[in-house]
């Protein structure tokens, strides 16, 4: 039961993709201005993850290792649409906000590394956990960046009060809000993390470790590219 | 020889993926085509109306239109008959896209001006509102243009009197053209 | 013309891609590190952009539209933009070695970037004919350009810069992204865009 468990939770706070494994940026940065879009885009990726982690898990016998990257990428794009229909149909102004960044769900490097790193070798079960831990995780570290982004940027959570609670501060909700927030963030992480888990250490650089290419990244390293 | 078989076979697998994940779509499109148009087609008889309460429906007006003009619409009460003209546009303030919804009578009058989106920076808008430009172009049937904007925000007041003039331009051709 | 160069001083200025849409972050952060790295890859991602972009917009138009097949360009689009890497990768180790050897080693990278599967969306999104999808596209690609090496620059003195402990690394390196950011800022509203 234990392994359960753990597969679940490990994604929410010690592996927090967003906010301890720096990944899946563009969108935590793209759609953080509000709210509604953070939790929208939070719960689209999280159904993705789910269900192409159990679909990956369940073919991974099948799936010669050669075609493997793109066998995930199919299986990714395919769930992606459908969340993008489905949006569309039922809740049209979700849909509204996220825009562009709704299909981009695809090229999320959280949905590849997972099923390149945990679905593709473990029983559906586990990667069905997994991906609905990393999810939550996921969603939970955008909720938190817009509420702080909104009620900064407009004065206002999930659009309320209709005309701001103060007189805005518009650079919150501008780009450049978002990358400042984004550190601000990651170096609160660092420092609950160092004071409740004494063999914590922050992760120091965008290395590509839990990316499906690390590979070639280690390829890029020799060239001088990718971060030591 | 084993090399050629490993090949086929992965080709084959992702071929059959590839053949499912579409089969899969294809599915869920049947599924949610009807509420997708419909969803459109609702968005917009709301902005129509938001513009023109007195009509029950709206019929899409064809025709070639001037650069700008996104669409016009008819509206028409229980009855079936005409209530005049929605035109909707999209025209450039101090950024792209501000698109406007106008109500235009048949005899080229505005009569209501609804701001569908726009780009403009944050607060704009609002000052263009407030500073009572919408209010001065109802009623107006020619020469937008030479309406008082607002002093302050004069890029996103043209935007709104071009979006506004080709409202009423297209109305007018619509009216000639029968 | 006139028209074109709007669109590329657009896509390069004022919705500049990392900065203000928050396309390709990754690559952004991750090779900004050294100057000689940010402007190979981003050579190599303007080429495909502008590959994927030739070969995408005839797909959206003549096949997928006429046949309302809409609903496919998600996956159309990432297989395509996959295979073309691959592709490039191929053909530029059999005939061009030299630039294989500099640029080749991005392009997997660039396969699950999601600026080059962006652009060739929001192509078909704003509406626009085939000569202004290749513009913007560029204007895309040479706005990456851009946003790296100034990138690139300024993580050059962070390296050699005093930083309170708990900002060292990762939230001192995104802070910097947004004051990068914070000037193009100033690009807002301009050319009416």
């Amino acid at each position: 039961m234990g392994k359960y468990k753990e597969s679940f939770t490990k994604g929410i706070v010690k592996e927090n993709p967003v906010l301890r494994l720096v990944l899946g940026t563009c969108p935590t940065l793209a759609v953080s201005t509000t709210v509604i879009g953070g939790l929208g885009m939070g719960v689209a990726a999280t159904f993705v993850l789910v269900c192409s982690n159990i679909v990956i898990s369940l073919l991974r016998k099948l799936i010669p290792s050669m075609v493997r990257l793109p066998a995930y990428i199919v299986v990714i794009a395919g769930f992606t649409t459908i969340v993008q229909m489905l949006l569309k149909a039922f809740v049209p102004s979700i849909d509204q906000i996220l825009g562009i960044y709704l299909p981009l769900i695809v090229v999320n490097c959280i949905i590849l590394g997972r099923a390149e790193a945990y679905a593709g070798k473990h029983s559906v079960g586990l990667s069905a956990l997994d991906g609905l831990g990393m999810g939550v995780g996921f969603t939970a570290a955008l909720v938190l960046m817009s509420a702080i982004r909104e009620f900064f940027g407009s004065g206002t959570l999930a659009g309320w009060p209709e005309n701001g609670m103060f007189p805005a501060i518009a650079v919150f909700a501008a780009p450049a809000g978002g990358f400042f927030v984004f550190g601000l963030l990651i170096w609160a992480t660092n420092k609950l993390s160092a004071k409740f888990d004494k063999e914590f250490t922050p992760k120091t650089s965008f290395d590509c470790s839990a990316c499906p290419h690390a590979a070639s990244c280690e390829k890029m390293t020799m060239g001088g590219g990718c971060d030591e | 020889m084993r090399n050629v078989k490993s090949i086929a076979v992965a080709a084959l697998t992702l071929t059959l993926i590839c053949a499912v994940v579409v089969a899969a779509l294809a599915g869920t499109n049947l599924l949610t085509k009807g509420p997708i148009a419909e969803n459109e087609r609702l968005a917009t008889e709301n902005a129509c109306k938001a513009v023109m309460p007195t009509a029950a429906t709206f019929e899409t007006v064809d025709g070639t239109f001037a650069d700008g003009v996104v669409a016009v619409y008819e509206g028409k009460d229980a009855d079936g008959a005409s209530t005049g003209y929605v035109v909707k546009t999209s025209t450039r303030g101090k950024s792209k896209d501000l698109v406007l919804m106008t109500a235009v009578a048949a005899d080229g009058t505005v009569y209501g001006i609804e701001v569908v989106s726009e780009s403009e920076t944050a607060g704009y808008m609002n000052k263009v509102k407030k500073g009572g430009l919408f209010d001065r172009l109802v009623g107006v049937s020619e020469e937008c243009g030479a309406v008082d904007g607002v002093a302050g925000a004069t890029k996103t007041s043209n935007g709104v009197k071009d979006g506004v003039a080709l409202a009423v331009d297209a109305v007018k051709e619509v009216v000639a053209n029968g | 013309m006139n028209n074109l160069f709007l669109i590329v001083l657009g896509a390069m200025l004022v919705n500049n891609f990392v900065l203000s849409q928050f396309l390709g972050i990754c690559p952004f952060l991750g090779v900004s590190k050294k100057l000689g790295s940010a402007v190979g890859m981003s050579l190599a991602v303007t080429f495909v952009m502008l590959m994927a972009t030739a070969v995408t917009w005839p797909i959206q138009t003549f096949v997928l539209d006429p046949n309302d097949l809409g609903y496919l360009q998600t996956i159309v689009f990432i297989l395509v933009i996959a295979s073309l890497v691959q592709l490039v990768e191929i053909v530029l180790k059999r005939f061009v070695p030299p630039l294989h050897k500099s640029l080749g080693i991005y392009l997997p990278l660039i396969t699950t970037n999601c600026a080059v599967l962006g652009v060739t969306i929001l192509n078909i999104d704003e509406g626009y004919d085939f000569v202004s999808s290749m513009a913007n596209s560029l204007g895309a690609g040479l706005g990456f350009l851009i946003a790296m090496v100034m990138f690139a620059g300024v993580r050059e003195r962070l390296e050699t810069a005093d930083i309170p402990e708990g900002l060292r690394g990762i939230p001192s390196t995104l802070i910097a992204a947004a004051l990068v950011s914070l000037s193009f800022f100033g690009f807002q509203g301009l050319f009416g865009l």
